[in-house]
């Protein structure tokens, strides 16, 4: 009986080795190609071929003197709805996870769960007339006509308002519900 | 892309590029121990601790391919560094509520899985 119970802690821990170094061989081979893949200090190309029209355009279409504003907040703008939806997503399961261990929620915890749903909501609004036009996320040729032909950098600023708003909600609600739940523990 | 990217076959600067590869190659390394103990690890503090020095490792290699073009720095690896890092944040944020349910039933992070369980 021994000697099973010894076989059987055996069979565990190599089966359990064995699929965390098959990952890590995997992650390995992946990495080591794009380190390969990585420029040398120095390089004067682009790491993506986009990047020449980023760089070239980048201001006079964007408004944005700042490239990585530029690429950040207008031209991969709709990156930035998944992204909006990760944090919307990390907010709703703390909302049930509040309910599952039965934490209280105070009416001041409640305001950082609202202000990330309701930026995420705003901002899917905002987006969605956009699509119509299918150009950009937030249509900013349609929101030029109220605001003016400065509204493209507006628009992008207020993308990327809405979505640091909601990242920062959405932690807070994360860091409270912790604070909240370590001190009902001990 | 290839060996030529490494330095290789490149006097002039072969020593800059060839300390580059080494940094680089020790930053991979940091990445993968840190992923093996995300594994391994049975307490979920340092499973923590593991994600976010693999992600720092992440985000180091995409800061190492910073270029030039046309007399400005190419912005994609800062913006895809910047955006891998707030989402690694999340899946902290995550984590912490998942270690926190551990906490509320077991007391401690500790936590069993087959390579530190013992059959009776």
């Amino acid at each position: 009986m021994a000697k099973h119970t010894d076989s059987s802690t055996l069979s565990h821990f190599i089966s359990f080795r064995l699929v965390a170094w098959i990952f890590l061989l995997a992650l390995a081979v992946l990495l080591f190609y794009g380190l390969i893949s990585l420029p040398p200090l120095g390089d004067t190309n682009p790491t993506f071929h986009v990047a020449s029209r980023y760089l070239d355009h980048g201001a006079e279409e964007t408004g944005f003197t700042s490239s990585f504003l530029a690429v950040l907040l207008d031209y991969r703008s709709f990156d930035l709805i998944l992204f909006d939806l990760f944090f919307l997503g990390l907010t709703l399961a703390i909302l049930l996870f509040r309910v599952v261990e039965n934490l209280s929620i105070r009416p001041s915890d409640w305001i950082w769960a609202y202000v990330s749903l309701f930026s995420s909501l705003i901002l899917f609004v905002l987006g969605w007339v956009g699509l119509k036009s299918s150009s950009n996320f937030m249509d900013y040729e349609f929101w030029s006509g109220p605001f003016g032909a400065s509204a493209r950098v507006h628009g992008a600023w207020i993308t990327g308002g809405l979505v640091l708003l909601t990242t920062l909600a959405s932690l807070t609600w994360a860091w409270k519900t912790w604070v909240l739940g370590k001190k009902k523990t001990a | 892309m290839g060996l030529e990217n490494l330095g290789f076959g490149k006097e002039e600067n072969g020593l800059i590029l060839n300390t580059l590869l080494i940094v680089r190659i020790l930053i991979l390394l940091m990445a993968l121990i840190a992923f093996y103990r995300l594994f391994a690890s049975t307490h979920l503090a340092k499973k923590i601790t593991a994600w976010a020095v693999f992600q720092v490792s992440i985000v180091l290699l995409w800061l190492s391919a910073s270029s030039h073009y046309h007399g400005q720095e190419n912005p994609i690896p800062q913006v895809v560094a910047f955006l891998i890092g707030i989402f690694s944040i999340g899946i902290l944020g995550i984590m912490l509520i998942f270690a926190l349910g551990v906490l509320r039933r077991q007391g401690s992070l500790q936590i069993e899985n087959n390579d530190t369980k013992r059959p009776a």
